[in-house]
């Protein structure tokens, strides 16, 4: 009987959650979201009123889950309501370790309520702190992603409130919580994608442009197979960031994938177009002016790419880049001679402007004398101050700490050290070569012990 | 049967400042035995009614966070920042906490917020006269055009609610204006000082005095002011020193 099932069921997740048999639990639970409890809808409100939240969260999770995806397959926003509902109460109390054990359905459950939020009631702002609190339920440490960060940044960009996001953005991710389980543990590449895409976009919306570029080449430069969508609107982005940021497109890293190589620039013809104008590849007599009527022209393309705000932000960086241009060659200008070589249609009022903006955000150290109407460059290292040095070298001690940690971690990988045995074996092999080691290697210092012991371990 | 765990060498040490679990049981196996022998009534007390709790949440909505009348000052709107995003987020935002947190962020010179926000404000917020009179001040100062913002300051009567915040960033701007001045201008006219910090007459030439400038023939030499020059002066040579050893040592490691 169905009844007697879902008692069985509920049976099960108190005594294994008890004993601890947490893996033959989550076996069970996943069965039993499309069994038991989504046959017995109707009586898993009572069989959560006999739960407890710290003990058995998986259970509660199956019964949650089961619950939305019947609320959702209604159509209709209260059901959907209720059970949300229910889900901030879990996530604020769930045991972390048993959510742990059953990643791919936590996640699942979060990306619902998220698509719900999305498209469903149209409301991305109410789920973010939802969405936050569940990864910091789920995540081991701020610096492991998760499918969930690349669905929070899609709410925070929906929404326009780019705050929420930061936390989860400024972080360094050095893991990766492998959700998925069917076949071995796995993360599916989109959401890695989608994280840093949302994140570069992110950031560029705040103007952090260097951290916007940094986020876009991950994403482009991500390995591949084959050129995704998302690898192409990246690379989009990350060319006209990278003209802001830099003054010219930078080219990828070596470490791109070859189809990157072959095939992305094909699809960003009007990019390229920016790029050739800008950095003047393509000569022409005044880049703003051109700059100008290739965004009339393509105008529909930007639109639809939504890059139509970046392209009228790399205009306006070529007048400060022409501007910093001048402070390497001039100590005194006038602003007339200013707007002149700058090609500023205002005259010497606009190019006072543009002086005075970059003063202040310290793009450039200079001061203006109005009575004369000339402007006096500075030497630029009087922009930096000892507060700034201090704080960039503490980020980079503390980044090179989790370099050495990473490297570390990467030399005990059993599929490295195999993959090094390997290469040292062979008269021609190319890889580092294990010299006579007088006693120290792996097998001789632990005696009857066998690379492939380590690769069971994993 | 416990369950056997592999730690993997490659995951990250714990977070100490991750939330905590919830604490385990004491006695687990004594719970499972009373779980078995059918002890509802323990179970009953120690478990947390998750439904009924939902189900009570539910009938009671959450109330907006209520406006703290307190002192409004640069250090104080941080604070007020964080409780009004909190309150946006949880869908408890009325219009006069949505207007104060557009004056907050122009208080703090934060524009890509301000705009953002915004952009973002619903419909009914967004016509309100209350937003409306922040963003007539906003908008040119994000845009910089100082004197257009301080005569939208000028012409428009806040509520009582508003006006603490606004006259902050006033002042803030005025501030930022000032400094603006010392560190672009080794020359600028009385009349263009007086738009871009919105004083004028006696009042202008007491801050110009105030602050060790110069006036001659209508032009004001402005001051950088000490504080400016090194944001963080060391005042311990040694410990500077020290410092300065350990990046090199680090850098050449």
């Amino acid at each position: 009987m169905a009844g007697g099932a879902l008692e069985a069921y509920v049976t099960n997740v108190q005594n294994m959650s008890a004993s601890g048999s947490l893996r033959e639990l989550t076996d069970i639970s996943r069965r039993a979201v499309d069994d038991v409890l989504a046959n017995n809808i109707q009586h898993l409100d009572h069989a959560l009123a006999t739960l407890s939240l710290g003990e058995h969260s998986i259970g509660i999770l199956a019964m949650l889950t089961a619950k939305m995806k019947q609320a959702i397959s209604q159509n209709q926003l209260e059901p959907v309501e209720a059970v949300v509902a229910q889900v901030r109460e879990f996530v604020s109390g769930c045991n972390g370790e048993h959510i742990r054990a059953i990643p791919d359905m936590y996640c699942d459950l979060f990306h619902k309520i998220a698509d719900y939020y999305l498209l469903k009631k149209n409301e991305p702002d109410r789920g973010i702190t939802l969405l936050a609190n569940a990864i910091d339920r789920l995540a081991t440490s701020k610096s492991q992603l998760t499918s969930l960060h690349a669905a929070l940044c899609c709410l925070c960009l929906k929404a326009r409130n780019l705050q929420a996001a930061l936390p989860f953005l400024d972080a360094d991710m050095t893991d990766i919580l492998k959700e998925l389980n069917h076949g071995p543990q796995h993360f599916d590449t989109k959401h890695f994608l989608c994280y840093y895409y949302y994140g570069g976009m992110i950031y560029a919306a705040l103007k952090q442009f260097d951290q916007a570029l940094f986020f876009f080449e991950i994403a482009v430069t991500t390995p591949a197979v084959a050129v995704s969508a998302i690898m192409t609107e990246a690379y989009k982005k990350y060319e006209l960031v990278s003209l802001i940021v830099h003054g010219e497109a930078r080219p990828l890293p070596t470490y791109k994938s070859s189809v990157v190589q072959r095939f992305i620039k094909q699809s960003c013809n009007e990019y390229n177009r920016i790029v050739s104008v800008y950095t003047g590849a393509t000569p022409v007599v005044d880049k703003a002016t051109a700059l100008r009527e290739h965004l009339e022209d393509a105008r529909q393309i930007f639109d639809q790419d939504g890059n139509v705000g970046l392209v009228k932000q790399v205009i306006q960086s070529l007048h400060k880049r022409n501007i910093q241009r001048l402070t390497k060659t001039f100590l005194t200008l006038s602003l007339t001679d200013v707007a002149n070589r700058c090609r500023l249609n205002g005259g010497a009022t606009e190019a006072e402007q543009y002086i005075v903006q970059m003063i202040e955000s310290g793009e450039i150290s200079a001061v203006i004398d109005q009575e004369n109407g000339m402007v006096h460059f500075k030497d630029s290292s009087a922009l930096v101050d000892s507060a700034t040095v201090d704080a960039q070298m503490q980020r980079v001690m503390a980044l090179e700490k989790v370099v050495r940690r990473l490297d570390t971690d990467a030399q005990l990988n059993p599929q490295y050290v195999s993959k090094m045995a390997k290469g040292s074996s062979g008269l021609y092999s190319t890889g580092p070569v294990l010299h006579d080691d007088e006693g120290v290697s792996i097998q001789n210092f632990i005696p009857g012990f066998h690379v492939s012991d380590m690769m069971s371990l994993s | 049967m416990q369950e056997q765990q592999v730690t993997s060498p490659s995951a990250p040490p714990a977070d100490p400042t991750r939330p905590a679990d919830p604490p385990q049981p004491q006695q687990a196996q004594a719970s499972a035995e009373e779980h078995q022998q059918g002890g509802q009534r323990q179970e009953a007390s120690q478990a947390h009614m998750v439904s009924e709790a939902m189900q009570a949440d539910q009938q009671t909505p959450r109330q907006p966070t209520p406006a703290v009348s307190v002192t409004v000052t640069s250090s104080t709107i941080p604070v007020r920042v964080a409780q009004l995003e909190s309150a946006e987020l949880d869908g408890v935002c009325s219009t006069e906490m949505y207007a104060q947190l557009l004056a907050c962020y122009l208080a703090m010179s934060s524009w890509k917020q301000a705009q953002l926000l915004h952009w973002r404000l619903p419909a009914s917020p967004r016509k309100s006269d209350e937003v409306k009179a922040v963003w007539a001040v906003g908008k040119p100062l994000i845009q910089r055009k100082l004197s257009q913002a301080y005569r939208a300051y000028h012409a428009t009567a806040f509520t009582e609610a508003l006006r603490p915040y606004m006259e902050v960033v006033v002042q803030q701007s005025r501030i930022a204006a000032f400094d603006l001045a010392a560190r672009a201008y080794c020359k600028i006219k009385v009349e263009n000082l007086a738009q871009l910090v919105d004083l004028d007459g006696e009042d202008l030439k007491a801050a110009i005095h105030q602050r060790g400038w110069t006036v001659a023939s209508n032009f004001v030499a402005p001051l950088m002011a000490d504080d400016q020059k090194d944001k963080h002066p060391s005042n311990d040579g040694i410990l500077e020193v020290t410092t300065l050893v350990d990046y090199a040592s680090f850098l050449e490691n």
